[in-house]
């Protein structure tokens, strides 16, 4: 691939990409510094190795992968407790609100503890799928293994979520946000 | 509340749309990353964590010697670099740019004071201009040395085959003083900061301290130091643009070094970073 057309193809993919790449950072950081971090990372390494990129949508779950791996180093001194607490604290309303909006409030909170009482493995595998959205085998290509595979840990992931949520609600266990 | 019904709920707990996000067309963020990114040279080797952050345009911008720190030791480029021993330490200093356009440390922007004066002998070995040597910084280190950031303009570095104005971050402290220099001409060499890495591996105690410290543009707030265990620290950037990070020798000895330096302005905004190799 000559230079031109190397650069043509990274610049599709950045614009193409940035927002999706800068949303998986924000869901999984404390703010906004730390997430234009892991951005910067995973376009840089994407740079690098533009040739490994895979093609279509196939490239975004590997962007992921990648984003992945910048936030592991991160946050290797850090709590990813802390973190979803300050994510909560976030969410905080600044008006007043009606009952019906306290209640789904209240139960975000409850299931965000709970997604933070699960291994970091599990939680991840339940994000892709719910926060970005991707397929078995796209959550593969993050994750590193094969599309069953990661069919078979989504499944006990979720299995697991509920299992933790109904052991909050049953033993009226607090969120602490 | 089956699994499926959980799912669904945390799907709608996501507290970030992509489409709340700005384009990156419309973000000076995207932008300024993607130009940085696009002047990197892809065949460069991956550094030790597996990927290459330095955008090439600053490596581009470096002299040899400050991709290789050890290089100092060996005297490879002794027309940018200089090494005064002053007493039993020694300094090893590397300095870098990163990040904008102004061409001279904002500190000659103001008169010069009696405590910018330089020691006689280093202005003379250095042959520094009268006048244009600024104390930019003074701080005490955890161990209670005082120790001094200036920035000083040189005729013509010692033993430099065709001599040529340069500015030079000197850091004193503890009997020694090192530093390096770039083109007077083009100080920030269109960058945000100037920075040295400094180190007393050469003290006979074992102490091993080392330092990051370095001079930014008026346009940068805060410089942001990211270490090897993920902490971040914030500095503050004095009048001087002056600023200092110290790494202790229990921080070193635990591995733990400052990996990255990210300049950000008074708004918060990230306006340059730089991936830092090994100090000493």
């Amino acid at each position: 691939m000559g230079a031109t057309a190397r650069e043509d193809h990274f610049r599709r993919l950045f614009l193409g990409e940035y927002r999706h790449v800068l949303a998986y950072a924000l869901r999984r950081t404390s703010n906004l510094a730390d997430a234009q971090d892991v951005v910067a990372d995973t376009f840089t390494v994407a740079w690098r190795r533009l040739d490994d990129v895979p093609p279509d949508e196939y490239s975004r779950p590997w962007l992921f992968g990648v984003a992945r791996r910048s936030i592991a180093n991160q946050r290797r001194s850090q709590s990813r407790r802390l973190a979803m607490r300050e994510r909560m604290r976030g969410q905080e309303p600044t008006v007043s609100e009606g009952e019906e909006a306290i209640e789904g409030r209240q139960r975000f909170h409850a299931v965000l503890a709970a997604l933070a009482r699960l291994p970091d493995d599990e939680q991840e595998v339940l994000r892709l799928a719910s926060w970005e959205g991707l397929s078995h085998r796209e959550i593969g290509i993050v994750l590193g293994c094969s599309e069953n595979a990661a069919a078979i840990r989504l499944h006990r992931a979720r299995r697991r979520l509920e299992e933790v949520m109904k052991e909050d609600l049953s033993s009226g266990h607090s969120v602490d946000a | 509340m089956n699994e499926y019904e959980v799912s669904e709920l945390l799907a709608r707990a996501n507290a970030i749309d992509v489409a709340d996000l700005p384009e990156p067309r419309e973000s000076p963020d995207a932008e300024r990353l993607l130009a940085s990114i696009l002047a990197l040279d892809p065949t460069e080797p991956e550094n030790a964590t597996g990927s290459n952050r330095r955008p090439a345009s600053v490596v581009r911008a470096l002299p040899a010697w400050s991709r290789d720190p050890k290089s100092l030791n060996r005297g490879v480029v002794p027309l940018v670099v200089l090494l005064l021993v002053l007493a039993i330490a020694a300094v090893i200093a590397a300095a870098v740019s990163i990040g904008s356009s102004n061409p001279r440390p904002p500190a000659f922007d103001r008169p010069a004071g009696s405590g910018d004066v330089i020691p006689r002998r280093a202005a003379d070995y250095l042959n520094l201009r009268p006048g244009e040597t600024r104390k930019v910084g003074s701080w005490t280190d955890s161990e209670g040395v005082v120790r001094d950031l200036y920035v000083a303009t040189s005729s013509g570095l010692p033993g430099s085959k065709e001599p040529r104005p340069m500015t030079c971050l000197l850091f004193g402290g503890s009997g020694s003083t090192g530093g390096g220099c770039n083109p007077a001409s083009d100080f920030f060499a269109g960058r945000s900061l100037v920075w040295t890495a400094s180190s007393d591996d050469a003290d006979p105690s074992g102490e091993t301290h080392a330092f990051i410290v370095g001079v930014a543009t008026p346009a940068v707030g805060a410089v942001r130091v990211l270490d090897s265990a993920g902490k971040t620290t914030d500095l503050e950037v004095n009048r001087d643009g002056g600023f200092i990070y110290e790494v202790t020798p229990m921080l070193r000895s635990a591995g733990i070094e400052p990996v990255r330096l990210t300049a950000i302005d008074p708004e918060g905004t990230i306006i340059d970073r730089v991936e830092l190799r090994q100090i000493g």
